[in-house]
């Protein structure tokens, strides 16, 4: 009685945790999904509030563990764009035209936090800017993210909002809660699971007057196994 | 004054003033105030839904305010992009082609692009060291400006623009003394 007992329970915790591996087994593949590269057709549309245009176009290479977001432009000029760490690169025919610093690095642009599923917080939360307020109006579920306490002063609330499960928009206030900058991400794609805004849209308000800029992605590759010389520049061969 | 004694309290004791003595009147305030309906007359209950319905309006108006931010006149967008997409259009049909070979070619859409760099089109790359040109940080901090320009701002560019600023105060700031000394001279 006591064999065939133990004989059951083995049975059993043999077949219940068979069933458990296979329940959870897609679970851990989807938590686990992490994206290394990403390429795409980029245009670039710019109207300053001033009546100023311009146009640019080309191909985009991003390799997260390389941290180098390469631009290879082919209008207005052929040349590259490359930003790593905090200088962006102005490379025409192997040599360097100019080198400038920026605060915008690699980490907080739309290219690594897709990679990384990290877009729907706009890579906030691995800010200094907190959460402030939670609500969902009609489709949106909008987050306002408020700046630590001692820069409230010259930075104000960023409220980013989610549709779908998508990032949908960024509002970006001053510090007396105007409007000072919105981003839209539209028209998401979907490549190899990764889902990415086809769209940008962005308006900036500077003294009531706006500005536009509008970005489209197409031919959106994820995770190339070619053309690694496109997904890195060695930088310290430039001369200008 | 104590933070227990404030205006608040005040106001309770003067309300509450007369019942500290009068019993009878304590009692007549408590039963009329559980009929206070009686009081409200009909122009008053009118006035006290169309406030409520204000209210209401103004709470959903409030409430609506923040996904109203989300939005934008795709229209206006659209208009503004117009010419873009139309050079956008003819670069797409003949591949390759740079903005410098459209203007060689006398090629009308050429002239829609006023920043021919197209430098304006990357937010990343318009940055300046906080901000600021480097000509003002010459301008106005000489030397230790064009040092913040160089160590911190990392350009070459910019730190050029900064040494010009700060040489540009220095010949004037030399003139004007050169100026004013002529003119102390004289007189």
């Amino acid at each position: 009685m006591r064999q065939f007992f133990d004989f059951i329970m083995k049975g059993l915790s043999r077949k219940s945790l068979l069933l458990v591996c296979i329940l959870c087994l897609p679970s851990f593949l989807l938590v686990g999904q992490q994206y290394n590269r990403i390429r795409a057709d980029f245009s670039i549309k710019v109207r300053t509030s001033s009546g100023g245009q311009s146009l640019t176009l080309g191909q985009i290479f991003y390799d997260k563990n390389n941290k180098q977001i390469i631009y290879y432009i082919s209008f207005p000029e052929r040349e590259i764009w490359l930003t790593a760490d905090t200088m962006i690169y102005q490379i025409r025919n192997d040599k360097l035209v100019t080198k400038t610093a920026t605060f915008a690095i690699a980490e907080f642009t739309v290219f690594h936090l897709a990679l990384n599923s990290r877009l729907q917080d706009f890579g906030l939360r691995n800010t200094q800017y907190t959460i402030g307020d939670v609500s969902r109006e009609a489709d949106l579920v909008i987050t306002t993210w408020s700046p630590p306490e001692k820069t409230r002063q010259t930075l104000g609330n960023i409220l980013v909002s989610v549709k779908n499960k998508q990032l949908f928009g960024v509002i970006f206030q001053n510090p007396q809660g105007v409007v000072i900058r919105k981003q839209f991400f539209e028209e998401y794609l979907v490549t190899n699971g990764l889902s990415f805004p086809g769209r940008i849209v962005e308006i900036n308000t500077i003294e009531g007057r706006d500005s536009y800029q509008v970005t489209t992605y197409k031919n959106i590759v994820v995770d190339e196994m070619g053309n690694d010389n496109k997904y890195f520049y060695n930088i310290s061969g430039l001369h200008f | 004054m104590p933070k227990t004694l404030t205006w608040r309290t005040f106001a309770l004791f003067f309300v509450f003033f007369p019942f500290f003595f009068d019993e009878i009147a304590l009692y007549n305030f408590f039963h009329n105030f559980s009929q206070i309906n009686v009081l409200i007359t009909y122009p008053m209950r009118k006035l006290l839904i169309l406030c409520s319905l204000l209210l209401l309006i103004g709470v959903s108006r409030s409430m609506a305010s923040q996904a109203d931010l989300f939005h934008y006149d795709a229209v206006t967008v659209e208009n503004q992009m117009a010419q873009l997409n139309q050079l956008e259009g003819y670069v797409m049909e003949n591949p390759g082609i740079t903005l410098g070979e459209m203007t060689t070619n006398g090629n009308t859409l050429a002239s829609l692009v006023s920043d021919p760099n197209g430098i304006s089109g990357f937010n990343l790359t318009n940055e300046k060291t906080f901000g600021i040109p480097g000509f003002f940080w010459g301008c106005v901090l000489g030397p230790f400006g064009v040092a913040v320009v160089y160590f911190v701002g990392k350009d070459k560019a910019e730190t050029k623009m900064a040494i010009i600023g700060c040489v540009t105060v220095s010949v004037l700031s030399i003139g004007l003394s050169v100026i004013s000394t002529i003119l102390q001279a004289r007189l």
